[in-house]
C-alpha cells in the first residue's frame, strides 16, 4: 500500500480516539455517560442509528452479495420503514418518557425482575457474540487481502474503539458515528464514481446495467411466495418488519441511540431518517457490488477472491486439476469479455433479434465462468475440508487492486469506520446493560453516581477486551452478514413479543411474559430444526409464540 | 408489578408531542415510490 494510504488510515484512527477524548468532558455522571445527558439533536441521533446498523459486515458483505448475487438482498429492508413508523408511535415515546437507561429496565416496572433479568441476559449473550463478529469480519478480510497480521488487525479496530467508548461514553460514540457515516457514504460514492468513470471506452452506464441485468444481477424484487427462499418481497416485508421492530425497538444498542435525543420528537425523527434513507442506501451498496461485477467483465478477476484458500488449492492434492481450471477460467473470461462487447455493440446498432441473440450468448458465457468458479470452489473445499465462500473478499480485493492511491486509504478507513461505529454502540449497550440491569440492580444497590460511572468505564473496557479476543478466534464464520442477522433472529422476535405483551395487553402477567419468552425461543429453535425456512420468518414465529403463550398463561393464572 | 399511576400518566401523556401523521404518510409514499422504482429498474434492465 502507498504511504499516503497509510497516512489516511493512521490519521483516521488517531482522530477518532482524539475526538473521543475531547468528548470525555461532560460525561461525569452516569446519565451523561450512558445517555449523553439526553441532549443530542435528531439528525445526529439519526446518523448514529444508521451508522450503528451499518457495520463493516454490511459494507463488505453486502457489496460482495451485490457482486455474486445482485440486488436481491435489498428486500430484507422492505419492512424497515413500516417498523420505524410503528416504533415512533408506540415504543419510542413510551421508553423515552419512562426515563429508563435500558429497554429491559422498563420490563421490571411492567412485569417483574425475572423478566427484566432474562431479557437483559439474552441481550448480553447474543450481542456479546455479535460484537466479536463485528470486529472479526473486517479484521479477517483485511488481514487476508492485505497480508496483515490477524491479531494486529483486530487490535487496530478493537483498541481505539474500546478507548473512545470507555473514555467518552455514548456522547463520543454518537458523534464519532456521525463522522464515520460521512466517511462511509463519501467512500462509497467515490467508489461508484471511480467505477462509472472506469468503464471501458464505448461502454456507457446504460450498457453496464444491461450487462448486469443479463447476468441476473439486477433482480431487486422477487414476489415468489416461497418460505424457503431467503430474500423475497414477502419475507422482507413481513419477516423484515418483525426483525426491524425487534432490532430497533428491543436491542439496547439501538434503543440507547434514541434515548440520547433531546426530546421525544427528536427521538422519533431520528428513527424516521432511517425510514427514508435505509433502502436507497442499501441499494447503493448492492449496486456498488454490481458495478464491481461489471468492471470485472472487462478486467480479469481472480478465479477465487480468497488468496489464502487459493494458495491452499494450488499446493493441495488437486493442484494439477486446479491449474487446469485456471486455464479454463482464463478462456471462459476471454469469451465472456468478447460476448459482453458484442452485446454492447448489438444494443448500439443491431436488430431486436440480434440484441436477444447477443444477450443469450453473453448469459451463456457468464454461466460458463460461474461453472468454472464453482468447480474451483469445490477443489478448495476438498483441499481444506471447509465450506468455501469468498463473498466478503470481493470488495476489499477490488479496493486494493484497482482503486487509485488515496482512495484505497479512504475506503480502508471507511471499513474501519463501519466496524468501529457498530462495535462502539454494542460496547456501550453491553456496558449499560451489565451495570444498570445487573450490577446496580443486584450486586451494589444505592452507591454514589461517581461509583457507577467508574463501574461503567470498567465494564466497557472489559467488554472491549472480550470482543477483541473473540474477534481473533471468530475467523471462520462463512458469510458473516448472515451469521450476525441469524443470531439476532433467534432472539429478536421473542424479545419483541415480550414488549408487545407489555404495551399491548393490560392483562398480560409477569409469568405469562416470562414463560412466553421461553416458548418463543423454543418455537424458533423448533422451526429451525424441522423446516428449512428463511431466517427472516423466525422473527414472526418468535413474536407470535410469545404473545400466544403469554396470553394463555395470563388467562390461566391471572394477576391478583 | 404494574406501573405506578404517576408513571403511567407520564409515559402516556402525549399532549406536547409534535403531530407526525403527515410524516408517516410521507414515509409510506416514499417507500412505495422507491419500491416501484426498484421494480421498474429491475424489469427494464433484466427483461
Amino acid at each position: 500500500m502507498h504511504p499516503l494510504d497509510w497516512i489516511i488510515i493512521g490519521g483516521y484512527l488517531v482522530w477518532v480516539v482524539y475526538d473521543g477524548l475531547k468528548r470525555a468532558r461532560g460525561t461525569d455522571k452516569v446519565e451523561g455517560y450512558f445517555l449523553a445527558g439526553r441532549s443530542l439533536p435528531w439528525w445526529a441521533v439519526g446518523l448514529s442509528v444508521m451508522a450503528t446498523q451499518m457495520s463493516a459486515i454490511t459494507l463488505v458483505g453486502t457489496t460482495g452479495q451485490g457482486y455474486a448475487g445482485g440486488l436481491g438482498l435489498v428486500q430484507m429492508y422492505f419492512g424497515l420503514p413500516l417498523a420505524m413508523i410503528i416504533l415512533s408511535v408506540t415504543l419510542v415515546p413510551f421508553l423515552y418518557r419512562a426515563r429508563v437507561f435500558t429497554a429491559y429496565e422498563y420490563l421490571e416496572r411492567r412485569f417483574d425482575r425475572k423478566t427484566r433479568a432474562l431479557t437483559s441476559l439474552i441481550f448480553l449473550v447474543s450481542r456479546g457474540l455479535a460484537v466479536g463478529v463485528i470486529i472479526s469480519a473486517p479484521a479477517v478480510v483485511l488481514s487476508v487481502v492485505l497480508g496483515w497480521n490477524l491479531t494486529l488487525t483486530a487490535l487496530a479496530i478493537g483498541v481505539p474503539t474500546t478507548c473512545y467508548t470507555m473514555l467518552g461514553g455514548v456522547q463520543a460514540v454518537a458523534w464519532a458515528d456521525v463522522k464515520q457515516m460521512v466517511i462511509i457514504v463519501g467512500g462509497l460514492l467515490a467508489v461508484v464514481a471511480a467505477l462509472v468513470l472506469g468503464l471501458p471506452g464505448g461502454v456507457g452506464l446504460g450498457d453496464a446495467m444491461h450487462l448486469a441485468g443479463a447476468a441476473g444481477r439486477l433482480t431487486a424484487i422477487d414476489f415468489t411466495p416461497d418460505l424457503n427462499q431467503t430474500y423475497t418481497f414477502w419475507s422482507g416485508l413481513f419477516g423484515g418488519l418483525f426483525l426491524m421492530l425487534g432490532y430497533f425497538g428491543c436491542d439496547q444498542s439501538q434503543v440507547q441511540r434514541h434515548l440520547t435525543a433531546d426530546s421525544v420528537d427528536a427521538a422519533r425523527r431520528s428513527l424516521l431518517m432511517s425510514a427514508y434513507w435505509k433502502i436507497p442506501l442499501q441499494a447503493l451498496i448492492l449496486l456498488t457490488g454490481v458495478l464491481v461485477f461489471v468492471f470485472h467483465l472487462f478486467q480479469a478477476p481472480p478465479m477465487l477472491f480468497n488468496p489464502v484458500r487459493d494458495a491452499a488449492a494450488r499446493t493441495g492434492g488437486g493442484a494439477a486439476e486446479y491449474a487446469g481450471l485456471e486455464r479454463e477460467f482464463e478462456e471462459a473470461f476471454a469469451a465472456r469479455r468478447t460476448a459482453a462487447g458484442e452485446m454492447v455493440a448489438a444494443r448500439r446498432g443491431g436488430s431486436a433479434g440480434g440484441i436477444a441473440e447477443a444477450r443469450a450468448a453473453f448469459a451463456a458465457s457468464q454461466q460458463r465462468v460461474g461453472a468454472v468458479r464453482g468447480r474451483a470452489a469445490g477443489l478448495v473445499e476438498e483441499a481444506t475440508g471447509e465450506e468455501y465462500s469468498d463473498v466478503n473478499y470481493v470488495f476489499p480485493t477490488f479496493i486494493i487492486t484497482h482503486l487509485p492511491v488515496g482512495l484505497v486509504g479512504l475506503l480502508i478507513a471507511a471499513i474501519f469506520a463501519a466496524a468501529m461505529s457498530s462495535a462502539a454502540a454494542e460496547l456501550a449497550a453491553l456496558s449499560t446493560t451489565s451495570v444498570i440491569d445487573f450490577y446496580r440492580r443486584y450486586l451494589n444497590r444505592g452507591a454514589a453516581d461517581r461509583h457507577y460511572l467508574r463501574a461503567s468505564k470498567v465494564a466497557t473496557a472489559l467488554w472491549g477486551v472480550v470482543a477483541t479476543v473473540f474477534a481473533v478466534f471468530a475467523a471462520n464464520l462463512g458469510s458473516l452478514i448472515e451469521v450476525v442477522n441469524q443470531v439476532g433472529s433467534y432472539f429478536y422476535g421473542s424479545l419483541l413479543g415480550v414488549f408487545v405483551l407489555a404495551l399491548g395487553f393490560r392483562r398480560a402477567t409477569a409469568n405469562g411474559a416470562f414463560l412466553g419468552l421461553f416458548a418463543g425461543m423454543g418455537s424458533v429453535a423448533l422451526v429451525e430444526s424441522v423446516a428449512d425456512v428463511s431466517f427472516l420468518w423466525n422473527n414472526v414465529v418468535g413474536t407470535a409464540a410469545v404473545v400466544l403463550v403469554g396470553l394463555a398463561v395470563s388467562w390461566l393464572q391471572p394477576a391478583d | 408489578m404494574t406501573p405506578q399511576p404517576d408513571d403511567v400518566r407520564r409515559v402516556l401523556d402525549t399532549r406536547g408531542d409534535e403531530p407526525l401523521a403527515a410524516t408517516y404518510v410521507a414515509v409510506v409514499v416514499v417507500e412505495a415510490v422507491v419500491l416501484a422504482a426498484l421494480w421498474l429498474f429491475s424489469r427494464h434492465f433484466s427483461g
